[in-house]
């Protein structure tokens, strides 16, 4: 028998603190699913995705009863569609999109990852013509997520896919006005995006993946929370390397539990076993954000100095405790801060503690990057693909993954109050200053040259 | 020819009893095989057991272990342990689960629980429960058949209990040995 200590603690994970796994994402290859027919590679796909993923979401139901730890989201994660129609142009992407749609839809799997463009380096024009298709892809698909890279450590910053990313979001943001821009909620653009991220919407499988692989995406804010909250109870005067370790070891026993229902699903799916993501990931539900363990931390407005190292210390202790917990750590693997999914956050936009320029901050020693940002719906292509060029810098420079989810809300203003529903949340728009100062620079295009690997002080 | 006992102790506790019991065993020629000991709630108890010599007969073990303390101190049975006995009962087939539940303390409850368990095959494994400020709390490690649906047997077990301020909660015990045991190994793949 277990220390019943041990055990009421895990009780209190699982119970009160909102441990979950946020997502089972299982990972499809679709690249032996391209014809020179596109309706035929739209029948491929479903079939593939009826043999491979229909049992997706029963599984997953079924060991989280056995379990009682609940699965939030089951995803999908297939390989670029920018390589399965590149022979297809846009109309073909667009009947791809909806086939992905339909699968998503007959398998109940909530969305669906992988229109996803790797332009680095340059387009090819399969890829031109994905990008081209996104602001209908995004309109007229529910399920469907897409993402772009558009930057590398190695290959340095694309600005003429930066350029184009801005004036899609504009599109995709107007395409989908009359749900405040929501289809922009569904596209990521990375530098360094990883092959084998579960969240979304970032998903897709890489090239190096396996057929059929299921990744995991664990949580657990309010976990973390709680855990400090009890030793600051017990120790007032507690410092921050020990707050650092009750991080470490809290992080160690949420990734365990998301280690051990990966495992289970893949099995139970006979597919490999991926990664585990230990990205602390909040939901708009109070008690489930990042924002409140800052807080708890000693930040009283987030936003203030002193936010960025405290979110460094999250972040850091994070990885360290779920490194040690599992080997088969990947994906993006540390502290999320998507706006508008954590009420917290949101609130200090609201408060004007939190800008954007504090947030991207922030970005360059957490995880991801600008996340579920609204912003004003006039705000210009050139600006939207200015802000993008920033994070990706961080991304390149920093030599880790950083991405931009930015949300121009149509007709609405800075401090206005927008609202996507369910998991994506509500939020103020942010402002942003100094619009279209950037322009000239932004305009010129080419390609930022890969950064030094020596001499980086 | 040796023959195999099971002996059992209960007491008061107080400090020197094991080193008293063992002693005995040993003095009789006994080889001690395996011990589980306890102390409840000021009470000592023990089950241990041993394989005797020839010459050595239960009854005579007995009061060698009843003399190591002060006269009706120990209550003490020492018992032949026969083949059958020995050989384990066959374990129900289920996975492992942690049942704890915790309420307002009242007369009947844990037989409620334990009778239901039985009435489901649910073999009991390991239990614990003690009272504390009127309330109790009962911790026990279940083998539950796998043809148990585990969400009915919570809101069952729920259903046992008074309404108000209860806890059940009905967990598999991997998610204790991943999140608190460092060395804890996932199962292999069962199928390539």
């Amino acid at each position: 028998m277990m220390r019943s200590e041990d055990i009421l603690s895990t009780i209190r994970m699982v119970r009160q603190e909102n441990l979950d796994v946020r997502t089972v994402t299982l990972g499809v290859n679709l690249l032996d699913c391209a014809s020179p027919d596109i309706t035929q590679a739209c029948e491929k796909i479903r079939q593939k995705l009826r043999r491979c993923a229909a049992r997706l979401v029963p599984v997953c139901d079924d060991i989280s009863n056995k379990y009682g730890i609940p699965i939030v989201n089951k995803r999908l994660a297939v390989s670029p569609v920018s390589a399965v129609g590149a022979a297809h142009g846009e109309p073909g992407f667009l009947q791809l999109a909806r086939a992905l749609d339909a699968a998503c839809q007959e398998t109940r799997i909530d969305l669906a990852g992988g229109f996803t463009a790797l332009v680095q380096k340059g387009f090819t024009a399969g890829e031109h013509a994905l990008l081209r298709s996104l602001p209908r892809v995004l309109a007229e698909t529910s399920h469907v997520c897409a993402s772009v890279n558009v930057a590398s450590t190695k290959a340095g910053i694309n600005m003429d896919a930066v350029l184009l990313m801005g004036e899609l979001v504009r599109a995709i943001a107007q395409a989908t006005a009359a749900q405040n821009g929501f289809g922009c909620a569904k596209l990521v653009i990375f530098a360094n995006i990883p092959e084998d991220n579960p969240f979304m919407a970032g998903a897709y499988l890489g090239y190096g993946e396996p057929d059929c692989v299921i990744n995991i995406g664990v949580s657990g804010p309010g976990v973390i929370r709680r855990a400090l909250e009890r030793a600051l109870q017990a120790d007032a005067a507690l410092d921050l390397g020990a707050m650092a370790e009750e991080i470490k070891t809290t992080a160690f026993r949420v990734t365990r539990v998301g280690e051990l229902i990966g495992r289970e699903v893949a099995a139970a799916l006979n597919a490999e076993f991926g990664i585990v993501d230990l990205s602390l990931a909040p939901t708009p539900k109070p008690g489930d954000s990042i924002g409140e363990i800052l807080q708890v931390m000693g930040i009283d407005a987030i936003g203030a100095p002193g936010t960025t190292a405290a979110l460094a210390l999250l972040n850091d202790a994070v990885k360290k405790g779920g490194l040690f917990a599992s080997s088969s750590v990947g994906g993006l693997s540390g502290a999320f801060i998507p706006v508008c999914e954590d009420s917290a956050l949101a609130a200090a936009v609201a408060a004007r503690h939190l800008s954007l320029e504090k947030l991207e901050a922030m970005t360059s020693v957490c995880s991801v990057g600008l996340d579920m940002l609204a912003v004003p719906g006039d705000t210009d292509a050139r600006t939207l693909a200015a802000i993008i060029a920033d994070e990706m810098a961080i991304g390149v420079v920093n030599g880790k993954t950083t991405a931009v989810r930015i949300i121009p809300v149509p007709g609405k203003k800075a401090g206005d109050h927008v609202s996507f529903g369910g998991l994506f949340g509500a939020s103020a728009l942010l402002e942003v200053r100094q619009c279209g100062a950037a322009r000239a620079f932004v305009e010129r295009g080419g390609r930022i040259p890969a950064p030094l690997h020596s001499l980086n002080n | 020819m040796a023959h195999d006992v099971v002996i059992s102790v209960l007491t008061p506790d107080r400090v020197g009893l094991i080193a008293g019991v063992t002693h005995a065993v040993y003095a009789a020629g006994g080889n001690i095989r395996a011990i589980s000991q306890t102390v409840l709630q000021g009470y000592f108890t023990i089950i241990l057991t041993a394989t005797l010599p020839d010459d050595c007969v239960a009854e005579r073990l007995q009061q060698a272990i009843e003399a190591t303390g002060r006269a009706g101190e120990l209550s003490v049975l020492v018992r032949r342990r026969l083949p059958a006995d020995a050989a384990p009962a066959a374990q129900p087939a289920g996975d492992r689960f942690v049942l704890t539940i915790s309420g307002p303390d009242q007369p009947g409850i844990l037989a409620r629980i334990t009778a239901y368990l039985a009435s489901r095959g649910i073999n009991i494994e390991d239990l614990a429960a003690h009272t504390d400020n009127a309330r109790f709390l009962v911790m026990g490690e279940l083998t539950v058949p796998a043809s148990e649906d585990v969400r009915q047997l919570h809101i069952d077990l729920n259903a046992l209990l008074p309404a108000d301020d209860r806890l059940v909660t009905l967990q598999h015990v991997n998610v204790f040995a991943a999140t608190t045991e460092v060395a804890f190994r996932h199962a292999k793949r069962s199928t390539p």
